[in-house]
């Protein structure tokens, strides 16, 4: 398993740096937040 | 030497009686998970040690006791997680570990300081658990956040029931 998702979104990926016998991955990239909903009133 | 042809078959097809095996018969510690029925909970230990899988900021995948790889079967429903710490993690930074699975790396503890009382003596993570998981193996994580450890020996103690598919 060279790539994977978490339940939140978040993508790690195997780290091909690490000594030999452990595997362990990166956080790749960063779920994004959902955009908090505008508190402007309409006109 | 002369044969006895007779013991030999005895013992080669290893004829026991049925019920002639006694408790006292096995060997200490003989009797693994995967021997017992499939009614009862099973259980796997899983290892964290900065000596040999470092403690850089990351995902860790953990072992079993011998440091092989070593994953919860699938449909695992998972009922308890037991932590054992051996050594205390250390960090030079405010290091965070969260523990869980592939795809759920906060099933069994949200990210915690390191130094929490969580991870300094035995406790029982139990964020999302009791957890069914899904059909495939998965590994335990042990995830580092923020800044690396610089110590640190412990296991999670799993123990499961073989859910259906």
């Amino acid at each position: 398993m060279d790539e994977w998702t978490d339940k939140n979104g978040d993508v790690y990926k195997l780290d091909t740096d690490a000594p030999e016998g452990v595997v362990r991955y990166l956080l790749s990239s960063k779920a994004k937040k959902p955009k908090k909903a505008s508190t402007k009133k309409k006109a | 030497m002369a044969q006895n042809r007779k013991f030999q078959d005895f013992v080669e097809t290893k004829y026991v009686a049925a019920g002639a095996i006694a408790t006292a018969d096995l060997a200490d510690a003989s009797v693994t998970s995967a021997k017992t029925d499939p009614l009862q909970a099973k259980y796997l230990s899983f290892l964290y040690d900065f000596a040999t899988q470092g403690g850089a900021v990351s995902a860790i995948t953990l072992t079993d006791l011998g440091g092989v790889a070593q994953s919860v079967p699938g449909n695992a429903v998972i009922r308890n997680i037991t932590y054992e710490v051996l050594e205390a993690p250390a960090s030079s930074g405010s290091a965070t570990i969260a523990l869980g699975l592939v795809g759920n790396v906060d099933a069994f503890k949200a990210a915690t300081a390191f130094d929490n009382a969580a991870y300094t003596a035995a406790s029982h993570p139990h964020n999302e658990v009791p957890l069914k998981i899904g059909p495939g193996p998965l590994p335990v994580l042990a995830t580092v956040a923020t800044a690396a450890l610089t110590a640190g020996k412990f296991i999670l103690h799993v123990e499961y029931y073989e859910g259906q598919a």
